[in-house]
């Protein structure tokens, strides 16, 4: 049987999925994932999120739908549309893993070296 | 046509890597010879080709649910428009969503300044690294 490699993961997709695992189970908005990058050292761009998110939909590391109610400070009138929410797939948490499981042998390989 | 048919999408993924090769390898020769306009021919063919790739791509997509109402200082239609050629509906979708933020879909300044400030990089991204995908060089993203 052929066995599926799991997709690596850049750094822009390492920091979504991590942040998405965190949030889990609730899902996530692209400006939302800016926002919440925006603590730590390690920066999302609002000018690259959604091409990532894209990519990262199409090798099945994430999934998205569409918000089904608007947010509680949209009142009638406002500018809305459904925005596009995000989750971690198996395979998203699978690769996070491995990276992390690799990153975590770095220390001993440096010391070891 | 569905474009979402995976054997469609894998026929032009080789014809997309098809064209950009022969594109690069006539920038190449072009540029040994130094030929501007031959340079100029071939770069404008591999974008004209890239432009109407991705509207093909994208001709059936942007359906909204709903029709939004109309934002001040945004120009729905146009930025459809732009990126229906160079973009994709995730971007357009996002972007549009992002405007629903109380901070940015504030005043007609904060919306404008927001797409102004997200497009043209998103945009930009995409381009290259669709290329460097065609190139095999989807490790460097």
């Amino acid at each position: 049987m052929k066995k599926t490699a799991t997709p690596k993961l850049s750094l822009n997709e390492a920091i979504i999925a991590h942040l998405l695992r965190q949030s889990s189970p609730d899902p996530l908005f692209g400006l939302e994932l800016v926002r919440r990058s925006s603590t730590g050292k390690l920066q999302l761009k609002k000018g690259t999120i959604y091409v990532t998110l894209e990519r990262m939909e199409k090798k099945g590391l994430v999934l998205s739908e569409l918000e089904t109610s608007p947010p509680p400070h949209i009142k009638e009138g406002d500018f809305y549309i459904p925005r596009r929410m995000y989750r971690l797939t198996p395979l998203g948490e699978q690769a996070l893993a491995g990276l992390e499981e690799a990153v975590a042998q770095i220390p001993g390989f440096l010391v070891g070296s | 046509m569905d474009m979402t048919s995976p054997r469609l999408e894998q026929a032009l993924e080789t014809l997309d890597r098809g064209v950009l090769l022969f594109a690069l390898g006539g920038m190449i020769f072009n540029g040994i010879e130094t030929s501007l306009a031959g340079l100029l021919l071939t770069a404008a063919a591999a974008i004209l080709y890239g432009l109407v790739r991705n509207r093909i791509t994208n001709l059936d997509h942007f359906k909204l649910g709903t029709t939004p109402p109309s934002l001040p200082g945004v120009n729905l239609a146009r930025l459809m428009l732009v990126c229906q050629w160079l973009g994709s509906q995730r971007l357009f979708e996002g972007l549009l969503g992002d405007l629903v933020d109380p901070e940015i879909g504030r005043t007609r300044a904060t919306a404008q300044r927001h797409l102004r400030e997200a497009l043209w990089p998103a945009i930009w991204n995409r381009v290259w690294k669709t290329v460097l995908a065609r190139l095999w060089l989807d490790r460097f993203l």
